[in-house]
Parts: structure tokens; sequence; C-alpha cells
């Protein structure tokens, strides 16, 4: 790699043994991967916020740092962590465990990062413009920065995060160039109605479908209403990074750098093209449906983190209702989000109904050991659906807003089956 | 014997050890329990099987940018497996291993080979590293 004088003063060690360390790493990971040179960043998000994500290595890596003098040069928002902050205790997090978390999240802190845990940092407090270069990390937000927004990303490795936001800087490889962010394999959506895609379910559901045939490549889709919303492409997003690995998808006439297939594709003409019909999408979400009973123990949502629009929605639809005495409501989102929901009189509305608001943490990042074992979630994520079985033992069944919420009110369920 | 040559060495170490071979990609976060080293994705074939000490081959990674948190917690105790090799390993893979040998003083073995090569290798079969070359005795 070629660098500046100040990359190669950082690499001497003039700026500290920590920076040297960050630098000494991100070196090698762009020798490795094919980096002429470093892109400078104004702007880092950090994934490696979890001690579920890093243990005990990653929490000794990142104190090594901040004790060899290395600082955030640059804002930096950061993931959710291993505890509710404020009700931890209520969640059932134990001492010892939130002590494991409280020492990650002092060390960010005196790192100088901006509290915001969150995996949905692009909904309210860290939102690039497009094309502008950024450090980021969670593979959610990695795709959404890219596909939605345009700004420029790559799928960093938890701690190369913290290095990238430690130095302001990170090695030029995959999507940052300008040629690898083409299109590669076109989806052609055929033969949905208009009762399709109007819940972020079915963004879910083809996301994950997406990920799985495309692994790493760049899919273009063709064929999503007009209406789709960033909710909707949240939700897309996180299932496209768990089905697969995609960290840069195209949505013809709707993400930025897709106003048409042309454009999709840079003129590229040698793409293969899969077509997605009901029963595809149907058979992808029977895959993701392990559940087997029809009584539920819990609904998940806000998997990436809810924004307050769908916070909103739960409220409209919960309010003056209760949540079955033998299931819980889960729902995910940040601290930001919250406050709104307090401003607005929304998050008294849903817990009014024994629904539990989770801040700044995700179920399955919390401590987990088998407390959730062969129970049955209702959730509306793909992510969660991939993750929640293999994390905390549990089965899933899928469904959409509407029906997440009647499965909490129920206990059972959803009528219906599928999406509908 | 076969000797696979010209892999791309992403990881150096040289380990003789039984493949676990699957052409499903997987995800390190959230698939792999980092006390135990067994696999844990219910999506997954190789669901149930200990990767400690094996050389596991996956086509490519996938899902969560965390799996390096994941592999550089499994340096730390023992757990990791002794190599992967994939067709095509993203950073994800290789960033953990990496950390965590500047840390511990031991990491694992990555390298990329061609599809071609990695129909060669079979659950069971004994490879053997030697820088760029492997070489693969067939189990029985």
């Amino acid at each position: 790699m070629r660098l500046s004088d100040d990359e190669q003063r950082m690499l001497n060690g003039e700026m500290g043994k920590g920076v040297q360390q960050a630098m000494e790493i991100l070196v090698k990971m762009g020798e490795l991967f094919g980096a002429k040179r470093f892109l400078p960043v104004k702007n880092a998000h950090i994934d490696a916020a979890a001690y579920t994500t890093i243990w005990d290595a990653g929490t000794e890596f990142i104190e090594y740092l901040l004790n060899n003098g290395a600082r955030v040069a640059v804002p930096t928002t950061i993931n959710p962590v291993s505890r509710d902050i404020v009700d931890w205790k209520k969640l059932g997090t134990t001492e010892g465990f939130a002590e494991k978390s409280r020492r990650l999240e002092d060390a960010y802190l005196k790192l100088g990062v901006i509290p915001t845990w969150t995996c949905a940092p692009y909904q309210c407090t860290n939102v690039p413009g497009f094309g502008e270069v950024v450090s980021w990390s969670e593979s959610n937000a990695v795709n959404y920065v890219n596909s939605v927004i345009g700004a420029r990303a790559e799928r960093l490795p938890d701690l190369v995060d913290v290095c990238c936001a430690v130095v302001g800087r990170v090695p030029e490889y995959g999507l940052y160039i300008e040629e690898n962010r083409a299109g590669d394999m076109l989806f052609e959506l055929e033969n949905f109605d208009e009762e399709w895609f109007q819940d972020s379910v079915d963004y879910a559901v083809l996301g994950y479908l997406v990920g799985e045939i495309v692994v790493n490549k760049v899919p273009v889709i063709k064929g999503l209403p007009e209406h789709t919303m960033p909710d909707d492409l949240k939700s897309l997003s996180a299932a496209a990074a768990s089905g697969g690995a995609v960290a840069l998808f195209h949505v013809v006439g709707i993400t930025p750098e897709a106003p048409d297939l042309e454009t999709a594709f840079q003129g590229k003409k040698d793409y293969k093209t899969v077509k997605i019909t009901p029963k595809e999408m149907q058979e992808m979400e029977e895959r993701l449906n392990t559940a087997k009973k029809d009584k539920v123990d819990l609904v998940l949502v806000g998997c990436p983190h809810l924004s307050f629009p769908e916070v909103r929605e739960i409220a409209e639809l919960i309010e003056g209702k209760q949540v079955s005495e033998n299931t819980k409501f889960w729902i995910q989102t940040n601290q930001t989000v919250y406050d709104l929901a307090q401003r607005a009189g929304v998050s008294k509305t849903i817990e009014a109904s024994g629904a539990v608001i989770l801040k700044d943490t995700c179920l399955m990042e919390m401590e987990c050991d088998g407390v959730w074992e062969g129970q049955h979630f209702v959730t509306n994520s793909g992510k969660a659906a991939q993750y929640a079985p293999s994390i905390a033992g549990v089965n899933i069944t899928m469904a959409d807003m509407k029906g997440c919420v009647e499965a909490a009110l129920t206990g059972k369920k959803p009528e219906g089956g599928r999406l509908k | 014997m076969i000797v696979i040559k010209n892999t791309k060495v992403l990881l150096e170490g040289n380990p003789k050890a039984e493949a676990l071979v699957s052409n499903k990609p997987l995800s390190f976060w959230g698939g792999v329990d980092t006390v135990t080293g067994r696999i844990l994705d219910v999506h997954h074939d190789l669901c149930g099987e200990v990767l400690t000490n094996k050389v596991l081959c996956i086509p490519y990674d996938r899902g969560s940018c965390s799996g390096s948190g994941v592999l550089i917690e499994m340096v730390k105790r023992g757990t990791a497996p002794a190599a992967i090799l994939c067709l095509e390993a993203e950073p994800v893979l290789a960033l953990g291993p990496l950390i965590g040998e500047k840390m511990y003083g031991r990491g694992m073995a990555l390298r990329n080979i061609s599809e071609e090569d990695y129909k060669k290798i079979a659950t069971g079969d004994i490879l053997t590293f030697k820088d760029d070359r492997i070489i693969i005795e067939k189990a029985e």
C-alpha cells in the first residue's frame, strides 16, 4: 500500500502505540484484499459493541487501544450493547453479565464514541450523504447505507471498524471502488398482486431469498412497488445480509444508483436473471418457519431497531388492549427513538398493554444461557429468523406487524399463516 | 494423495488436520459457539459439528460482521479451527485470527482455493498445509 506522510507516521508509532496497532492491522488487511491506498473518512459506525459479539478477547483489544492512547478520530456512532442500560435488571440480566457489558461500554465512552447504541443509526443519528466514504460495520447498516443512501461502505469486520474510527481512514477495496458497485444478477418479481409488499415482512422474506442465491455479489431487484418505504428497505437490507453476505443491492426506480436497469448494471449485459414469484416467496417463508406449535412464547420486533413510525404503528394497533399473560411482547429500539415515543405519548400506550420496549440492546445480544430453549417466537424479521434459532434455541413463525401484535394479544400463532 | 498448488495464502500457518466440508456459506456470529466450537446454525448442513482443530471448508462466509469477534475469542480460547478453506474469504473471516495472533501469539490458517480444487476435498480427508500447497490424504 502507498501511505501518505501522516499514515506513515501513524505506522511508525509517532501517534502512540494504540494508533500504531490499528494502522498495522489496516495495512495488513489492505495488502491481503488488494487495497493500494487509504481513503479518508469523516464518519464511522462501530459494530463491535455487544459483549456477545466480541467477548473477552475483543474487550481486551479495545482496552489495549484505549490504554495506549487511541481515541476515535472522527464522529463515530455505535451498535447496541448486551444489556438495556436502564432496565437490565427487569429484563433478567445478571449482575455479573451486566458488568461485562458495562466494562465495554465504559471503554467505548472513553474512546470517544457517540453513545447511540443502535444497529439502525441511519434512521436517527447518523445519516451520511450520497457518495460519502464511510467506515461502517454491522451487516444490515452497511447494506442500507450503500444501497438506500448510496454512501460508500464495505462489510468491515468487528474490531477493524474500531481501527478505522481511530485512524480516520479505510483501505480502498471492494465496494469503495466504483466499478465493483455494478449489479451482478437480476431478480425479476412476477405475478405479485397488490396484497404483496404492504408490510416489511415481505421485504424480509425477499431479502433472505435474494441473499441466499446471490451470496456476496450485487443483486438488482426489479418490480418492487413505488410505495416501498425506508423501513421496508431496512428489513430487506438486514435479511439479505443474513441469508447471504449482501453489502449492496439496487432496486430499479427506487434506490439512488438504479434509476434504470442499465445504470444499475453500469452498462453490463452479461448478467444472469432469476425470476421470483409468490411460490418462491412462500417456500422461503416455510423454511424460515420452524415452529410446529400454536402457543406463542414471545413476539420479537425491532431487528433491526424500530424507527419512530414503526413504534407508532404498534401503539395504534395495541391501544386499549392487553398482551396475553402467557406471552411476552418485546419491542427493540434505541433510546433516541424511545425519547420520541415518550414525547409523542406512544410509549405509554404500548407499555400499558404489558409489552416491553427494550432500549439500546437486542435479545440476541443479551445474556441467553438456555433461557429461551425450545420456545416459540413470532417475528417480522428475517435476520431474527436466521439467528434466534441458533443463538437462543427457539422456533420461529414469521408474521407481518399486524400478525405480530395479534400473536402478542392472543398468545397464539396469528390466523391465516404466512404473511397474511 | 492429491496435491493442491497455488492456493492464495491469506493467513499463514501449516497445520495438518481433518477436513469438514460444506457447500453452504456460514456466519460465525450467531452460527458458531465460541466455548465448544460447535456449529449452531439450524439452517446449515454442518449444524452440530465441532470445528475446533479441523479444516473448515466453506465456499464463502456470510451474515454478521461480528464473525471476526467470534473468531478472535475462539483463538483466545483454543476452540478455533486449525484452518479455513474458501473459494473467496472476506475480511470478516481473516481479521479476527489476524488480530488474535498479535494478541495471543496463535492464529488460524486461511487459504482461498479454486472451485475445481474445492471439489477434490471431502469430509474426513486429512489435509497437510505446506505454504501455498495443500496435500490431501483421502479418507478410507
